[in-house]
């Protein structure tokens, strides 16, 4: 009895202190446990922390670079509408541009534009009649404001009653202003990314409507340019219609007049032959001796007889080139010997003035030309520098080869030609008031003119009063061997 | 005869793309073409496309779909037409042509475009437009095709371009297209590189037909974002950057990403896609060099196959987060198939898959399908 007692004494105490042992061990593992759900739970608020910062700072890079791509879509918007305009003339091709693209692109889905003056409406994208109503009115009352200003939002003043009757408030209006004028009225309303309207957006529209406005002032001018041009055009082509017709009047009259020179030379001529005949005859007294005073008076006669032969033949010669009737036979021919003897013909006169005679040659120097006529013309004009080039100065003739061509001068150290008669010198019977009294026709360098046109070729002068003067004229070069 | 795919791409557009298609396409296969399918970008005229291939290429059968961004080998481009003809005697496929209004009746309109179709149909492919309602298609497919559908698809849900053009036959229309296949069988890998971050949430109420999540952890949804993103959330609600954190739950070894497309007064997430209540999920986050690292393992159930025709739908937020470098994803792709593959795909706002693990026709957002063709 005892020992069973004693049995169950040791095992109750064995039983609870077993109790009191696992007790406490279970105790130690709750406590390591919420040990470990504390660790955990700071694990997983750690985590939690790191999770936000790695979201908050990849969604700044995400808006940063937002942001930049944003920039350059704009820019690049920009750029294209630039360069689809740039060249536009018409205001109608430039409103055009303004299509749903555009507005897209600056990020609206709604556009208006309106002419400023009239209030009449250009373009019209996406917006209801009743939006268009309420912005013609808000520009009735309030345009005067657009002015002085270069964009309005919902929050300017002018507009806390047009918001109200658009029922949106994401808008904007600006003008398209050009350099002392507003041209119209730009107006873009609701985003197509439900967001604030950004700097960006007020930026690139503003933007966008400076230079619609300097397109429109270039329009202008170009309209301004053109119509003035086309003036102008009317008056040249009146002026011109004016000017054939003097032109086809004095063709008229030069030929009458040339008509009228070659008939009067001719009718002068047969005349004029038989008196030289005659008044020969009598200076050299084949009729029998003369009085000493009537021989006197003969000779003068026969003189002015020789003048007016030689003033007629020049005369005639003019017509006939003038109208074709003198056969001209170019042919390559050496210009250095022309030169040379035409010296040589007028020495007798070069010496007698005691004139100092240079030449600046090539040896050989071939061009195209009719030599009977270029001799005439060399002789002319060597014997116009003799007739006012005074006693003791200089003529000097130089031929030289320029590009494809002679160029002859004959320069002297006359007297020179004054700048007012410089235009009309080469006119016949046209004589400088310097060369009064001086022995001449008047038609020599008109002949000398017409020769070198003949010619298809160029002759001009360059004179100073008192120093003297320079004729100048060329010809074509040619080929010995080639005949023309 | 197994199906022989030859594919092409040009980035010219309309009439000369389809010459240049043509010669390349007649160059690769010789014969005649029995089904050609076209993916074009924005670029080109539906109208002029779809009569030049006729005039040109003149497949059998030929049908197109408007993409934003084309895939050809390891190029991603935005402008071009992309071509795919598909030869085989035993391989048959049969368009069917939901217009947008009638998202109530897919499982009719399938029944009805299908009935001279006997037999299991292994191959679906389609394209939902913007406005489609994928519930309604899910559901209509379940019903016409079956839950185990090997389905795959993209889907869009923002306009990229004015309207989104569908080519059927001789025909040009708006609306969904879906091409439904025999003897042509699919294998399909997502590619995901999103990291889940912070403690697991559970959604507490939701409305899974409705993409609607209510309560997160008991508490209004977007609450849960208020919580990461604290005195940011402001700057990320203004720019409605839900969709670069996409919520995924986990499904076995692999992450289900459901994009979030905005909120609602009461705090309520309006999501792409649906998810039941009870699911334990986390924000995630895309991260380069997890999607890098795991291209080797995601794609060896397709390299194994040694070559093939491989057809990716790839997600425009995903390009969105990935910027500039977005094309590097599509150059590792292919430089890890190899040259034995042949590779075309398009960009997509939102795929559709076969979800296995779940038996039902799965969509998501954010993640890259790959799908071998075969």
């Amino acid at each position: 009895m005892n020992n069973s007692l004693f049995f169950l004494v040791v095992a109750g105490l064995t039983i609870f202190v077993g109790l009191g042992i696992y007790i406490f061990l279970q105790y130690q593992n709750v406590l390591v446990l919420k040990s470990s759900l504390a660790i955990s739970e700071k694990t997983v608020a750690e985590m939690d922390n790191q999770a936000k910062i790695i979201l908050k700072s990849d969604m700044e890079l995400k808006v940063y670079q937002e942001e930049v791509e944003d920039k350059l879509d704009k820019l690049t918007f920009l750029k294209n509408l630039i360069i689809s305009s740039v060249t536009l003339m018409d205001r109608e091709d430039l409103y055009a541009q303004v299509n749903e693209k555009v507005i897209n692109d600056l990020g609206f889905k709604k556009g208006l534009i309106f002419n400023y003056d009239l209030l009449d409406q250009r373009i019209s994208i996406g917006c209801t009649p009743a939006e268009e109503t309420a912005f013609k009115d808000f520009l009735l009352h309030k345009k005067q404001v657009l002015t002085s200003t270069y964009l309005l939002s919902y929050d300017s003043e002018p507009c806390s009653k047009l918001s109200y009757t658009l029922g949106f408030n994401d808008y904007l209006i600006a003008p398209i202003r050009g350099h002392d004028t507003v041209h119209s009225v730009f107006f873009v309303g609701g985003m197509l990314v439900p967001t604030p309207i950004r700097i960006a957006e007020r930026e690139i529209f503003s933007i966008i409507c400076m230079y619609l406005g300097q397109c429109l002032d270039n329009i202008k001018l170009f309209e301004d340019l053109y119509l003035s041009k086309d003036e102008l055009e009317k008056k040249i082509r009146e002026r011109t219609t004016e000017l054939v017709k003097t032109l086809k009047e004095m063709e008229g009259v030069n030929k009458a007049k040339s008509d009228f020179i070659s008939s009067v030379s001719h009718e002068l001529r047969t005349p004029l032959t038989s008196v030289k005949g005659f008044s020969s005859l009598l200076v050299a007294e084949k009729f029998g001796a003369l009085p000493p005073e009537a021989k006197a008076r003969l000779e003068k006669i026969d003189q002015n007889v020789n003048k007016l032969v030689e003033m007629v033949n020049v005369l005639l010669d003019i017509s006939r080139i003038e109208s074709g009737k003198t056969e001209i036979k170019i042919a390559p021919a050496d210009i250095v010997k022309l030169i040379k003897d035409a010296g040589d013909f007028l020495s007798p006169q070069i010496q007698a003035k005691k004139i100092t005679f240079e030449t600046e040659l090539p040896d050989e120097l071939v061009v195209l030309m009719d030599k009977n006529l270029i001799e005439r013309v060399l002789i002319n004009l060597i014997n116009n520098s003799l007739k006012f080039t005074p006693e003791g100065g200089k003529i000097k003739i130089v031929c030289a080869q320029e590009n494809e061509r002679a160029k002859i001068s004959i320069t002297d150290t006359g007297c020179g030609i004054p700048k007012e008669d410089m235009g009309k010198l080469f006119s016949e019977f046209y004589r400088s008031q310097l060369t009064k009294g001086m022995p001449g026709t008047g038609l020599g360098l008109s002949l000398v003119k017409r020769i070198i046109e003949t010619h298809k070729e160029k002759i001009w002068v360059e004179s100073e009063v008192g120093k003297g003067t320079t004729f100048y004229f060329t010809l074509k070069l040619g080929d010995k061997n080639s005949n023309v | 005869m197994a199906a022989i795919f030859f594919h092409a791409f040009t980035e010219k557009t309309s009439e000369d793309a389809a010459r240049e298609l043509s010669l390349r396409i007649k160059t690769l296969c010789g014969g005649g073409i029995k089904h050609l399918l076209v993916f074009f970008t924005a670029h080109n005229h539906p109208i002029t496309l779809m009569q030049s291939l006729r005039r040109t290429i003149n497949p059998k059968f030929l049908w197109g779909l408007e993409a934003p961004i084309l895939i050809y080998e390891d190029k991603a481009a935005v402008k071009g037409v992309l071509a795919i003809a598909i030869n085989g005697e035993e391989v048959s496929l049969r368009p069917v042509f939901t217009k947008s209004d009638a998202w109530e009746s897919v499982e009719s309109v399938f029944r009805k475009e299908l009935k001279d179709m006997p037999g299991e149909k292994s191959f679906l492919f389609s394209s939902l437009p913007v406005g489609a309602n994928f519930a309604n298609y899910r559901r209509g497919i379940a019903m016409a095709l079956g839950k185990n559908t090997n389905v795959i698809g993209a889907g869009y849900m923002k306009r990229f371009a004015q309207k989104q053009y569908v080519i059927i036959d001789d025909k040009v229309d708006e609306g969904s297209f879906s091409l439904v296949g025999k003897n042509l069988q699919l294998e399909t890998a997502r590619m995901g590189g999103f990291v889940p971050l912070g403690k697991p949430f559970v959604i507490t109420k939701s409305l899974p037909d409705h993409s609607l999540v209510i309560e997160i952890n008991n508490r209004p949804a977007a609450q849960m974002y208020k919580f990461y993103f604290e005195d940011k959330f402001e700057t990320f609600k203004k720019h409605r950057y839900f969709s670069f954190y996409p919520i995924g739950i986990r499904e076995g070894s692999k992450l289900r990403l459901i994009s979030v497309v905005d909120t609602l007064n009461d705090g309520s997430l309006v999501c792409l896609g649906s998810i039941k209540e009870g699911s334990r999920a986390n924000f995630t986050i895309l991260h380069q060099p997890s999607l890098f690292q795991s291209l080797k393992t995601r794609l060896e159930p397709i390299r194994n196959h040694g070559e093939g025709f491989v057809f990716m739908i790839n997600s425009l937020m995903r390009k969105k987060i990935l910027m500039e470098s977005y094309t590097e994803e599509i150059r590792a792709i292919k430089a890890n198939l190899g040259d034995k593959f042949k590779v075309s795909g398009i960009y997509a706002d939102y795929t559709i898959y076969p979800d296995k693990e779940l038996m039902e026709i799965g969509m998501e957002t954010g993640n890259l399908l790959v799908s071998l063709w075969k």
